[in-house]
């Protein structure tokens, strides 16, 4: 039950906040793909945003150039990082959600599959997200709480690209991701003393993560 | 001496101002001069790290100005040395006074214009209404499509702006390409530096100011007498620059294993309707034209890469035996004619003895979305005023409008 690149790019939506680390996150996404042979891209939503702000990234990853660099609107995959999407979605009781929070159901198709950053089991967040009944694969992991415990701070992009590599091997491994972790936190002695947590978390992420 | 880094060609992934902050790294300059703007801050942000690392033996002036900025480069360049600047939207304005006396000068100074649009309104984002201010500046400016371009331009900016004696511009989408991390293959410090060639202030320019044993002067008088004299040689030099930038894109062709071409036909050969763009909505332009192919209609898009000088020649014979085209340009010149690239493809097309219908679309304003449905609503609308089904009250529309 893995997404392959064989059909063609896969599309990526990520919905997280600002200051969150999901631009970051999109971009450690991309740069592994590159690593692995791949083309990939990530486009932050961009311009005035603030710390707290609810943001969509977009990332594509193909084995073709990529052509477009428009938004992604028909998802492979959808990842939602921030946990207070699906609270708001289950408030929302399949209703609209507040205008300033992209909706992470929009656009999606029947194959298209969810890695959520949340405690709730796979099953509770499929019947918020409304595809009950649906073949669409939904996962969660509670990276937040494995970056707090790993990592000692609300950073959970780690433990959401190891729930990842459970859906896209073919993109992300532990090996790579090791990679771009001693790439981009290499400098610092202080960023690079966190490299073996991150992997925990990762490796955590891979291995907690749930679907339904 | 700037250090060696890269030495293997490698793929990574980068944004559009880390591309060009690496691009300048490799290129070491002599004098680089900039004050920040949205969206070019990072772009200077990332260039300062690798300063203040020694990596570089740049000469960065952090000037109080944009005006500063091109000012400061004016003088190195004029004195010899290989200088660059970067900005955006406003900061270009600032600047604007400076640019037609480097040109005039025949200094070969590089500039990376991170597009962003003019206010009012207030807006950081992209359209190309900085760059379409400077289309009458006398420099020389190419378009790039992605982080892979934009690295690749500026390379070769250097290159083309010393052998056409003319300064360049390289535009790069703000956020579009400046803020999109994508795929950059990057050549070694050695290839850059050998392609571009080592600075020396003796040969950058035929007349430095440092040379104290032939004294020149820059920046004199030439009133009605003279005036139209040294107006004359830039004019040509305009016009031969094409030839320069024909030249280098071949040179690093062959370095870089590129395709690289004044402008780029997509699918032209056979197409009955086309969409002639600048920048990174060719790629999105392209995915339209394939899916109006799988439904039998003939698309295709030209992408242009050199503006200025205007390959006016190139674009017509690539374009005459099309039924129609849309030309799309992401600024609107409020001149109530049309949009300044639909000029020029009109002005390239006159001459000959038949020649495309046409179509202006503006869109793309202040960083408005740009998908593969606004493409394919260009062409359709096109279309349907080619065969009649619809009429046009201007040939100038706005593609996006909200109503």
């Amino acid at each position: 039950m893995t997404v392959s690149l064989n059909k063609g790019t896969i599309e990526i939506r990520w919905h997280g906040r600002g200051g969150q680390g999901t631009v970051t996150a999109a971009k450690m996404f991309a740069s592994v793909a590159v690593k692995r042979g791949f083309y990939g891209q990530s486009i932050p939503m961009f311009g005035l945003e603030r710390s707290g702000t609810p943001v969509a990234v977009y990332s594509r990853v193909s084995k073709e150039p990529i052509q477009r660099n428009d938004p992604v609107t028909k998802p492979h995959i959808v990842v939602i990082t921030d946990p207070s999407v699906m609270v708001f979605l289950a408030a929302s009781q399949g209703g609209k959600l507040p205008e300033s929070i992209p909706d992470p159901r929009a656009g999606i198709t029947d194959e298209t599959v969810f890695i959520i950053n949340s405690p709730m089991p796979p099953q509770e967040a499929k019947r918020i997200l409304g595809l009950e009944g649906k073949p669409n694969k939904v996962c969660t992991v509670d990276a937040t709480k494995i970056a707090l415990e790993e990592i000692g701070r609300n950073v959970p992009n780690t433990a959401i690209l190891g729930a990842m590599a459970k859906i896209l091997p073919e993109v992300i491994n532990m090996e790579t991701v090791r990679e771009e972790l001693e790439e981009s936190f290499g400098a610092s002695s202080k960023l690079r003393a966190l490299i073996p947590a991150n992997l925990k978390a990762m490796e955590r992420g891979y291995n907690e993560v749930k679907c339904a | 001496m700037a250090v060696e880094l890269i030495k293997e060609r490698k793929a990574v992934a980068m944004t559009g101002n880390q591309a060009i902050a690496e691009a300048m790294r490799q290129i070491n300059y002599d004098v680089a001069a900039a004050y920040p703007i949205s969206p070019q801050t990072e772009l200077m942000g990332f260039f300062a790290e690798y300063l203040a690392n020694g990596l570089v033996d740049t000469e960065f002036i952090t000037v109080e100005s944009e005006h500063s900025a091109m000012s400061a480069v004016i003088g190195a360049a004029a004195a010899g040395a290989r200088a660059m600047t970067a900005t955006a939207a406003q900061g270009l304005l600032y600047m604007y006074e400076n640019l037609p006396i480097a040109s005039n000068w025949r200094l070969p100074i590089t500039m990376v214009l991170v597009n962003r649009a003019l206010s009012a309104p207030l807006n950081i984002h992209c359209d190309h209404g900085d760059a379409m201010t400077a289309r009458d500046s006398g420099w020389i400016q190419l378009f790039t499509e992605n982080s892979q371009e934009a690295y690749h331009s500026l390379i070769m900016a250097v290159k083309i702006a010393e052998s056409a004696l003319l300064p360049a511009i390289v535009n790069m989408e703000g956020y579009i390409v400046s803020h999109t991390i994508g795929n950059v293959n990057l050549l070694t410090d050695a290839e850059v530096r050998e392609f571009i060639g080592e600075s020396d202030w003796r040969k950058n320019v035929p007349h430095p100011l440092l040379d104290t044993d032939n004294p020149v002067t820059y920046g004199a008088t030439a009133l009605p007498d003279y005036y139209t004299e040294l107006k004359y040689p830039q004019h040509l030099a305009t016009f031969e620059a094409k030839e320069h930038v024909k030249r280098v894109l071949e040179e690093f062709n062959r370095l870089a294993g590129t395709n690289y071409q004044v402008i780029e036909p997509y699918k032209l050969d056979d197409a009955d309707f086309a969409i002639v763009v600048m920048g990174s909505t060719a790629g999105v332009a392209r995915t339209a034209a394939d899916q109006l192919r799988e439904k039998g209609i003939k698309a295709g898009v030209l992408k242009i890469r050199l503006f200025r000088p205007f390959p006016y020649e190139e674009i017509a014979e690539a374009l005459k035996h099309i039924k129609a085209v849309a030309v799309l340009d992401r600024h609107d010149s409020m001149n109530g004619l049309a949009s300044p690239l639909y000029q020029d493809i009109a002005s390239a097309l006159y001459h000959l003895p038949e020649r495309p219908m046409l179509h202006d679309f503006i869109y793309g304003l202040g960083g408005r979305e740009v998908t593969v449905e606004d493409m394919l609503k260009a062409f359709n609308r096109l279309i349907n005023i080619y065969t009649g089904r619809e009429t046009r009250d201007r040939f100038t529309e706005y593609l996006q409008v909200r109503e």
